[in-house]
């Protein structure tokens, strides 16, 4: 095992957390998820990809799909083991920074959702930190039109994250 | 010559643009002033998507170490799946057909898979963690860290022989200091901690993966840079005698249970001679960075400190220094780098007790807002091992330089002919006694 993987693991795992995360949004799962995908990649017959990271992107897309469709059986059971691993006491919250948060949180999920699934995986994997080399091999979008979808992706997210705190100041 | 359409400007501030094409366009910018307000309008987007994207991180604890992911690799039996799916990238273009087909699959073999991993390890895929319960519990990391063969901690050994708990006390804190990895960099920080009473932290050893192979340089390479501020009030009868500066942490939220002191070192010789165990405790150099072609550590600083039982050693460090650079360099514009300018931004970063990056501050501009931001920009990627005090994570400060040449391309170390990045040039700061911006 070269050892490219362990610096790529270092350098990216925090980027393929996050990444993870605004597919599943849930942290911990996120996590699992990415080490899952590290697991795999590391644990496939296939040692020298062409491009590391956006095979490991790849997998990890993968991992989330399927965990969207699979997921809730599963997440009931890790929460109950969640519960029985609890041996330290959760930090202590800040209320109003999680509900400050909670907020921010649901906006990006709200703004992403008004996104295309092409458009908003070429800018999730752009904010993981992929080059648009990569960002077109894992989403089969030809090289020169990967900025294309990006500005697009990036002007419906604005406007989306715009449109809903208007909503939300009217309600207030 | 046709206006440049939104994609290319994209393109453009992405640094995708490359060649006879970005030459043409900049050529055109420079005709074109309405070019130039959609350029601007372009940037604007580009910055506020990212802001959007910044605002919700997740919150996790540090992952487990690279030792672990592989073990737990190797204890892979051939799938009964056969390989990965790595093979199946999601592929947008695919006929609708074909895809849906494929969907169903990939439910049937997910849910499958989801199915197997509940029932428990039987692939042996997550037999590390199955018994105690998710990876990301602090508790159950914490096994397989410290079962885990981990080669590059051999040289802790006297370190981890320290009886735990109270005899670590005796433990002089430096003896965390091992393995001390410092970048091809122009700086290094140092982040001590005051030899307060250790105490051993089951989740200490996984908070900060061992992030020394950074890339393996000898220490004495390099100048010292960044201050680490701690957020709680530095005692001065709890600094180690020899902590040389003493950068006073400011008393934001300052329990008195949690004096995480900040101290910064200079480097250059004052820090390896102030560290005794540091220069013999240098780990060997990584085979990547073996290459020679190490590229120009942007990011100022940063003494890595290997994770120890001690809690002091888990001190702010970047731990994805590498990603941060990539950053960096992609975000630099490529109009100031073909005029040749470049320049150092400083940085005040808080990073939170996740690690995250919680707020970040022009401190000194580099003179050149588009440089600036692109310093800022790369606040937005950077994750710290959570520094630790006791059993308690603290918020810390840590003031950054980052410096942008235009010699600084995305990854030298790839291609042979890539120009020899430049030579480090050591850098003496001002100590000073940063103050958290209110």
């Amino acid at each position: 095992m070269s050892v490219d993987w362990a610096v790529l693991y270092r350098s990216c795992f925090a980027d393929l957390v996050r990444f993870l995360y605004r597919k599943v949004w849930d942290a911990e799962r996120a996590q699992d998820l990415a080490q899952e995908a590290f697991v795999r990649v590391l644990s496939s017959p296939t040692t020298e990809p062409e491009s590391p990271r956006a095979w490991l992107f790849t997998v990890a897309a993968n991992l989330a799909r399927d965990e969207a469709r699979a997921g809730i059986r599963r997440r009931r059971h890790l929460t109950l083991l969640k519960s029985e691993a609890a041996v330290h006491p959760p930090s202590t919250p800040d209320p109003a920074r999680e509900l400050e948060e909670k907020e921010r949180r649901e906006a990006l999920k709200e703004a992403l959702a008004a996104l295309g699934d092409r458009d908003r995986e070429a800018l999730l994997l752009w904010d993981a930190g992929l080059d648009y080399d990569e960002i077109a091999r894992q989403t089969g979008l030809a090289l020169g039109s990967v900025g294309t979808t990006l500005a697009r992706a990036r002007r419906r997210l604005v406007e989306a994250h715009a449109a809903l705190e208007a909503k939300h100041a009217a309600h207030r | 010559m046709p206006h440049i359409d939104e994609g290319n400007l994209h393109a453009l501030l992405d640094g995708a643009l490359t060649g006879d094409a970005a030459a043409a366009a900049r050529a055109h910018l420079q005709l074109c002033s309405n070019c130039r307000a959609r350029l601007d309008e372009a940037e604007r987007i580009r910055e506020q998507a990212d802001a959007i994207l910044a605002g919700a991180a997740p919150v996790t604890a540090a992952p487990p170490e690279f030792e672990e992911i592989l073990a737990r690799a190797r204890a892979v039996s051939p799938s009964p799946q056969g390989p990965p799916r790595a093979g199946t990238p999601a592929r947008f273009g695919a006929p609708r057909t074909l895809a849906w087909a494929a969907s169903l699959v990939l439910a049937l073999a997910g849910g499958w898979w989801a199915h197997e991993l509940t029932r428990g390890p039987l692939m042996g895929t997550r037999s590390a963690a199955a018994p105690t319960g998710p990876q990301a519990t602090p508790a159950t990391q914490a096994v397989p860290t410290a079962l885990a063969p981990a080669p590059s901690r051999t040289r802790l050994g006297a370190a981890n022989d320290a009886p735990h708990g109270q005899g670590a006390e005796a433990a002089p804190a430096h003896a965390g200091v091992s393995g001390v990895a410092v970048p091809a960099s122009i700086a290094q920080i140092t982040a001590e901690r005051p030899a307060s009473p250790s105490t051993v932290l089951p989740g200490a050893a996984p908070a900060a993966p061992s992030a020394a192979n950074v890339s393996a340089v000898p220490a004495g390479a390099s100048a010292a840079d960044v201050v680490a501020t701690g957020f709680a009030r530095a005692r001065k009868e709890m600094a180690p005698p020899a902590a040389g500066e003493l950068a006073a942490g400011t008393g934001r939220r300052a329990d008195a249970a949690a004096p995480l002191a900040a101290k910064t070192a200079v480097a250059q010789e004052g820090v390896t001679a102030q560290r005794a165990p540091q220069p013999s405790a240098a780990p060997p150099p990584m085979p990547s960075s073996a290459g020679g072609a190490e590229p120009r550590d942007l990011l100022g600083p940063i003494t890595v400190v290997e994770p120890t039982l001690l809690p002091y050693a888990v001190a702010p460090e970047p731990l994805n220094r590498e990603e941060a650079r990539r950053v960096l360099v992609r975000e630099y514009p490529p109009v100031a780098r073909e005029s040749g300018r470049g320049g150092t931004t400083l940085l005040w970063l808080l990073v939170d007790t996740t690690g995250a990056v919680r707020s970040a501050q022009l401190k000194t501009s580099s003179g050149d807002r588009a440089i600036d931001m692109a310093a800022l920009r790369v606040a937005r990627v950077l994750r710290f091992a959570p520094a630790l005090n006791r059993d308690q994570r603290v918020p810390f400060w840590v003031q950054v330089p980052v410096s942008l040449r235009p010699g600084d391309v995305v990854n030298p170390a790839d291609s042979a002919n890539a120009p020899a990045p430049a030579a480090p040039t050591p850098r003496r700061t001002d100590v000073s006694n940063p103050t958290p911006p209110r």
